[in-house]
């Protein structure tokens, strides 16, 4: 009892003397209400909606000079756009934030709208530019930062998209070893996607459809319809070199159900 | 046959000091007996001057005995008595609710004033709210009544909306989708009769010059323009083959949109005096619940447990850009 009466008066002490919560002026609480609002929708799949949340918090952020919140208010802003098709608009958006503001962001922010501007630059086919600035984010990064995983995949792909097909397969088998069991499991997916594409290039057919159908997996797992059709377009494509014909049918029919389900959800 | 106390115990208690000693203690007892019934009694209002108001409603829906009402937020009173009042010459049936309200509000509530049914929160009880009217009206007396608006909840009005307002969106949509239908619709239609209309205006102003210019070339030109008219008879009867099924189907469903339309009308009139009122409890809720979580949240206990909130990115997906599904489907 005696020990149960200390316990209770060491841990209201310790209570008492925590951090306290961090109480926000309303202007900068809309714009964290807005960002959720926006990623709510985003989850859903309503990209409109998600762009006009995060472009309101964007606003909201800069007239109070957040910077963080401008940084990833335009972030957001810039996922939603490329994956809308506009990767040119997404860019702008990116380049718009002043030097003041990425003055202020912090560094592991910084890191993410760097990445993502350097996909952005891969979208538009300005794959050069895109390397030399995953070199520079290389250089940034350290072992364990939260980006490293981002930098391997989309180096893998570059030189996927370069047609060094065998470089392409090793980085992206370095990086899943290292990465597999704590990695971001969407860029897992990506590395894995990329992995079976190489060497899919390469002629090797069950490798590239079991590295596709990992990717698959955990594109289900995460609930990702784009990335769905696309590991099932690859993996109809793998089929087809591998000359398993009713494989590629069934894969292609497969294709053929979750592109209706995603016609018809985007026409709702 | 009356019990007898031991002789001795008798004796001890005829004895003055005892009985006095005794009353020291009963007395006091007695007293403070006297005192808590007091203090009851005044809590329970019993030495307040009541007033009974009378509120009129056609359902009994949510108001029971003892349902509180309320005069601008402050409780006044409570409903004491519900009867069923049958129906009478130009009177539907409707429910009387007696209600015992402090005297001193009356003066508070002018004449004219309105009820409506409200809660307390999403998940409170059901009060009746007294809408006072204009401030210029005469007090309203004891046993005066009041017609009260039974409206439900923001539970209600979800409900009612869900079920009698969402149809009235689909019989729209789906008029609207028979109307914009490029193959089978009433569009072809149309299409078909403005180009036959406009043959047959372009063939009368050519008419009525070529009548001021050359008579003789009149019989010809009206022979065209009887021709064109045929022409768009014909149209105007395959047009009517047509579309008999269709504008059967427009109509009834234009019909149904018509009957819902002023469901829907009704509805929102009825809703629209209670609106701001939902609204404002809405708020009212939403304040409440916001202010109880930041208050719980602050405690120390609730911040081992609670994030804070931050502003978070949805994360850069780095690989190639899947097809939108708009792509996809071309």
């Amino acid at each position: 009892m005696k020990r149960a009466v200390w316990l209770i008066l060491v841990a209201t002490l310790a209570g008492c003397a925590g951090e306290k919560i961090k109480e926000r002026p309303p202007r900068a609480q809309q714009v964290i209400d807005l960002g959720q609002q926006g990623q709510a929708a985003y989850r859903k799949g309503d990209l409109p909606r998600a762009a006009r949340l995060f472009e309101q918090a964007l606003t909201d952020a800069k007239r109070i000079e957040d910077s963080e919140g401008v940084a990833v208010m335009s972030i957001n802003l810039a996922c939603v756009s490329r994956e809308s098709g506009a990767s040119a608009d997404a860019l702008k958006v990116l380049e718009s934030i002043s030097s003041w503001h990425r003055g202020n962001i912090p560094a592991r922010t910084a890191r993410e709208m760097d990445l993502l501007a350097t996909v952005l630059l891969s979208d538009l086919d300005r794959r050069d530019e895109a390397l030399a600035r995953l070199q520079a984010l290389r250089e940034q990064c350290q072992a364990a930062c939260e980006a490293a995983i981002g930098i391997d995949s989309l180096h893998a792909r570059l030189m996927l998209e370069k047609g060094e097909a065998g470089v392409a397969a090793q980085l992206a088998t370095s990086a899943i070893a290292r990465f597999l069991s704590h990695g971001n499991q969407m860029e897992v997916a990506n590395l894995f996607r990329v992995q079976g594409e190489a060497h899919l290039a390469l002629g090797d057919f069950p490798a590239a459809r079991q590295s596709l159908e990992n990717a698959l997996s955990i594109d289900k797992s995460l609930g990702q319809p784009a990335r769905i059709a696309q590991d099932l377009e690859v993996l109809a494509r793998a089929a087809l070199a591998a000359r398993d014909m009713a494989a590629q049918a069934a894969y292609l029919a497969r294709l053929e159900e979750v592109r209706q389900a995603r016609a018809g959800n985007a026409s709702r | 046959m009356k019990p007898s106390l031991p002789d001795d115990f008798a004796e001890l208690l005829d004895r003055p000091t005892v009985r006095r000693r005794a009353w020291r203690f009963i007395l006091p007892a007695i007293f403070g007996l006297l005192l808590l019934v007091a203090g009851v009694t005044f809590k329970q209002g019993y030495f307040v001057r009541r007033a009974q108001l009378d509120f009129y409603a056609p359902t009994a829906d949510g108001v029971a005995i003892g349902t509180r009402i309320k005069l601008m937020g402050f409780p006044i009173g409570a409903v004491s008595a519900v009867h069923f009042i049958p129906a009478s010459a130009g009177q539907a049936r409707r429910v009387k609710f007696e209600a015992r309200i402090d005297a001193e509000y009356l003066a508070h509530i002018p004449s004219g004033s309105r009820a409506r049914l409200a809660q307390e929160g999403v998940i409170g009880e059901r009060i009746i709210e007294i809408l006072p009217g204009t401030d210029s009206a005469r007090p309203m007396a004891s046993g005066e009544s009041i017609m009260l608006a039974t409206g439900g909840g923001l539970g209600d009005l979800a409900a009612t909306v869900e079920t009698r307002v969402l149809p009235v969106a689909d019989e729209a949509r789906a008029l609207l989708h028979a109307l914009n239908d490029e193959q089978g619709g009433v569009k072809p239609l149309i299409a078909d009769f403005r180009a036959v209309t406009g043959d047959v205006a372009a063939s009368v102003r050519q008419a009525g010059k070529m009548l001021n210019r050359v008579d003789a070339k009149v019989d010809r030109i009206l022979g065209e323009g009887e021709a064109t008219m045929k022409s768009a008879h014909a149209v105007a009867d395959s047009a009517e083959r047509r579309s008999a099924e269709l504008l059967d189907d427009a109509h009834a469903t234009l019909k149904n949109v018509r009957a819902a339309t002023a469901d829907g009308a009704e509805i929102v009139r009825e809703i629209r005096g209670a609106a701001p009122g939902l609204i404002a409890e809405g708020q009212g809720v939403a304040s409440d619940v916001s202010d109880m979580a930041r208050g719980a949240k602050r405690s120390w206990l609730m911040r081992l447990f609670v994030d804070e909130p931050v502003v978070e990115s949805i994360g850069v997906d780095t690989g190639r850009l899947p097809p939108t599904a708009q792509e996809f489907a071309k």
